[in-house]
């Protein structure tokens, strides 16, 4: 039977061969002609390509390794304890969150973290912005920033935290399919890999009458501003299901504390242009959690023949938000981190060429990196939208006075807001002209102040605080002036931003921490748009303007104190007192 | 023309994804019928396969055949052909931490002008010019195995092609085999070679003609000896 067969099929596949041998079709004769691969080849070559591969990861992490020695790199499994970070370098320079963290107990903090649901929404579409310089993807055309009102940040009525419109951002025509990654920090009582989804958003520009609010898609939200919006207001519209960008891999990177740290590997498929992505992350247990959100900030350039990036995770507290853009082994940027507000020391990832991120110790790191002479976050590392400059960073004016740092010792951090957003001016926070000054003529005294407290006060009177990058705009009544003082730049940080007296880094600014300055204390409603979310209202009470004494610039605004839960129209009007009665003090929570 | 693709044994596919013999037996067919889930799956496996070995396996096992078919056409001789692919293949674990997807299908775009890079460097070699192809020498047919002088047949009829192919003008040539061994889509043969996409279909078209007309020429040639 079975021979029977077979010369049955050799009968057919010989008139088959007759078939192709005396057809004059090369399509048909090209196909039955295809070159096959040796089994044994394919095997060889295959566990040759295989061992290479291996090869050169274990080379890369040498690499990144290097200065360190023998010291062996965690791996994901590994756990990392908390005694093995580094105080200094990883203590969190907890503002927001330390009144919160005396006042609720490790307990109920964590049974409120245990497990839970967060809806992260992210924008992926600042790739040439956040890279500019660094690579081969700086000589795309810049983004230009829109105008117009826009808010980075929202949170709905259960607590999520959602980024919904880094809109503000022209999105990139040319921005090319890439991955994304994402740092999660997870408290749960379940261990385990977290689930998550990708939805897609996208914003339509706010319908400016009756009959274009008519035009609105079934599906979007009807219920943010309409017909009288301005027109560069977007509407978020609700985040639907999308293979526009995929969720490719969940890594779990290990344990730090009780935080179960990984990645989130994501890639897109097509250009985000105006879209808004949310990953809807569900930690294993699926109960109730607390999260927060901090950035990994790039502190690290490259070491020689290899670019590596290694990201410090600033202070959990700051809530702020970045995104990583791993696009390619040159491009790895920022990244997003959920963590809860329970105290933790932050997080370090060395992050190899092939963008394979590995847990640090701190001797690891400050082997890899010394922290001596490592320039702190600049701009084309944290996006001002994203991550503001702050406290004021980027590229130093070598116009400008140079000092030594063991000149001025560094004061002890005092005052602790829970609530704190400065925006250096100027591009590489430079400051901008403001007030002229007069009298002794410049060039000599860099230091000597040749404004006057009235001059400030009239600028002030007459000017409004306008922001680098964010959009800072007065709500309720006129702010009043509750005083101007004439203190070293070094003291507005020691007031206002303490925190980063506690990292062992040099001076961020161009300004020496000596520069004279004018702070002017203000009293109203300072609404910040645009930037990280400085409350749920993102306002504040207290604003403080600072010029530089000698040149008049304006080189820094923000905002301190709490967030007004009120609406403007219940706020009590400050009344301000005559200048000259009114003595310096700021409100200290 | 079509009614032959049925007639060609399965087994004229060298590749061990049956996926691909389920779809078609038509190696124009198949050639070009990468579906959009499995570019899909490979932007994944792409994504992965830098740091995750069993990625880069399967994407090795996805693209080997293609790669193989492309290169024994182009250089006709199994030994060297082997080597040309371990060298493309090592190029693409170096470089594969620096590839970024531009369009649907920009890896096998990619992946085939390191193949195309690596074929043109071996015939710029001016040592290897003139190499005459033996039957031994020539890799292996796909075939079926019931009928050994089936492999033979085949083999005669490779050769016979590999020579015509080989004698296309260069650009022909180049869109030939791409389209028809390495199974490119004509956007993908425009990236590789540099070129607009329609001007990819011009070409095809003349290659074609061209082959049909210098395959009947070899074919009358033989016939009367």
């Amino acid at each position: 039977m079975e021979d029977q067969l077979n010369q049955k099929d050799g009968a057919k596949d010989k008139q088959k061969m007759q078939n192709i041998k005396g057809s004059k079709d090369v399509e048909v004769l090209l196909s039955a002609t295809v070159p096959q691969v040796d089994e044994y080849f394919r095997k060889e070559l295959e566990e040759r390509l295989i061992g290479q591969l291996t090869a050169r990861q274990v080379e890369l992490v040498e690499l990144v390794r290097q200065p360190a020695g023998p010291t062996k790199i965690p791996t994901a499994p590994e756990r990392i304890r908390r005694a093995d970070l580094p105080v200094p370098i990883l203590r969190a320079p907890s503002l927001a969150a330390g009144a919160m963290r005396r006042n609720i107990s490790r307990a109920t903090s964590f049974a409120i973290g245990v497990a839970g649901i967060i809806l992260l929404g992210v924008l992926f579409v600042l790739m040439s912005a956040m890279l500019g310089g660094r690579h081969s993807l700086s000589s795309n055309p810049p983004v230009q920033p829109q105008s117009g009102p826009y808010t980075a940040y929202s949170t709905d009525g259960s607590g999520s935290f959602h980024i919904s419109a880094i809109a503000g951002y022209n999105l990139l025509e040319n921005s090319k399919p890439g991955k994304f990654l994402f740092f999660y920090a997870m408290q749960s009582s379940e261990q385990g890999t977290p689930e998550v989804t990708a939805l897609l958003q996208t914003p339509t520009p706010a319908p400016r009458n009756k009959n274009a609010r008519d035009t609105v898609a079934p599906g979007k939200d009807r219920t943010t501003p309409s017909s009288t919006a301005p027109a560069a207001v977007f509407i978020m519209p609700t985040a639907v299901p999308t293979d526009t960008i995929k969720v490719i891999d969940i890594q779990p990177l290990g344990q730090i504390g009780e935080f179960q740290v990984g990645v989130i590997y994501t890639e897109w498929v097509a250009p985000p242009v105006g879209s808004a992505f949310v990953l809807l992350i569900a930690p294993p247990g699926g109960k109730e959690a607390m999260w927060r959100l901090t950035p990994l900030v790039d502190v690290s350039a490259s070491s020689p023949g290899i670019v590596t990036s290694i990201f410090k995770i600033s202070p959990p507290e700051m809530e702020h938000v970045s995104v990583a853009c791993p696009c390619g082994p040159q491009a790895f940027r920022l990244a997003i981190l959920g963590r809860s507000t329970r105290d933790a020391p932050p997080i370090i990832l060395g992050v190899d060429p092939y963008g394979t991120p590995s847990l640090l110790t701190e001797a690891e790191y400050f082997r890899i990196l010394s922290p001596q002479g490592t320039p702190f976050p600049t701009e084309d590392t944290e996006h001002p939208y994203l991550a503001p400059t702050y406290p004021p960073t980027s590229t130093a004016d070598p116009s400008l006075p140079t000092v030594n740092p063991a000149q001025v010792p560094l004061p002890e951090p005092t005052a602790q807001y829970d609530q704190h957003f400065f925006v250096a001016m100027g591009d590489g926070g430079t400051g901008i002209p403001a007030i002229e000054p007069l009298g002794t003529p410049s060039g000599t005294e860099t230091n000597t102040p040749r404004i006057t407290k009235a001059d400030v006060e009239q600028y002030v009177s007459t000017h409004a605080m306008h922001g680098t990058h964010v959009t800072i705009s007065y709500g309720g009544n006129e702010p009043s002036i509750v005083g101007i003082e004439l203190v070293q730049l070094a003291e507005v940080y020691r007031r206002y931003t303490p925190d980063m007296f506690q990292l062992p880094l040099p001076w961020p600014g161009p300004y020496p921490r000596e520069t004279q300055v004018y702070m002017v204390t203000l009293h109203g409603t300072f609404r910040f748009s645009g930037g990280p979310p400085p409350g749920e209202l993102g306002a504040y009470d207290t604003g403080v303007w600072v010029f530089d004494a000698n040149t008049g610039y304006d080189i820094l605004e923000g905002g301190v104190g709490s967030t007004p839960r009120k609406s403007d129209s219940t706020i009590t009007p400050a009344i301000s007192p005559p200048l000259s009665t009114v003595q310096p003090q700021v409100q200290v929570r | 023309m079509l009614s032959f693709a049925k007639y060609l044994s399965p087994t004229s596919w060298p590749t061990n994804t049956s996926s691909r013999r389920k779809r078609s037996c038509s190696a124009v067919t198949i050639a070009v019928s990468m579906s959009n889930e499995t570019t899909e799956c490979e932007q994944g496996l792409v994504a992965r396969a830098n740091h995750d070995p069993e990625a880069f396996r399967q994407l090795y096992n996805l693209y080997l055949p293609r790669v193989y078919t492309y290169v024994g056409y182009r250089v006709g001789v199994q030994q060297e052909a082997e080597d040309l692919v371990s060298q493309i293949f090592l190029k693409v674990v170096e470089e594969l931490a620096r590839f970024q997807w531009r369009h649907a299908h920009s890896f096998a775009a990619w992946l085939f002008r390191i193949a195309h890079n690596v074929v043109a460097n071996f015939h710029r070699d001016a040592s290897r010019a003139g190499t005459s192809l033996t039957l031994d020498a020539l890799p292996t047919i796909a075939a079926n195995e019931l009928l050994p002088e089936d492999t033979l047949l085949r083999k005669e009829l490779f050769a016979q092609l590999h020579l015509i192919v080989n004698e296309l003008p260069t650009r022909r040539r180049e869109a030939l085999c791409l389209r028809y061994f390495a199974g490119l889509r004509n956007q993908e043969i425009a990236a590789v070679l540099g070129i607009d996409e329609r001007t990819v279909a011009s070409i095809l078209s003349r290659a074609l003609a061209d082959l049909r007309v210098r395959f009947g020429t070899a074919e009358t040639n033989e016939s009367p000896s």
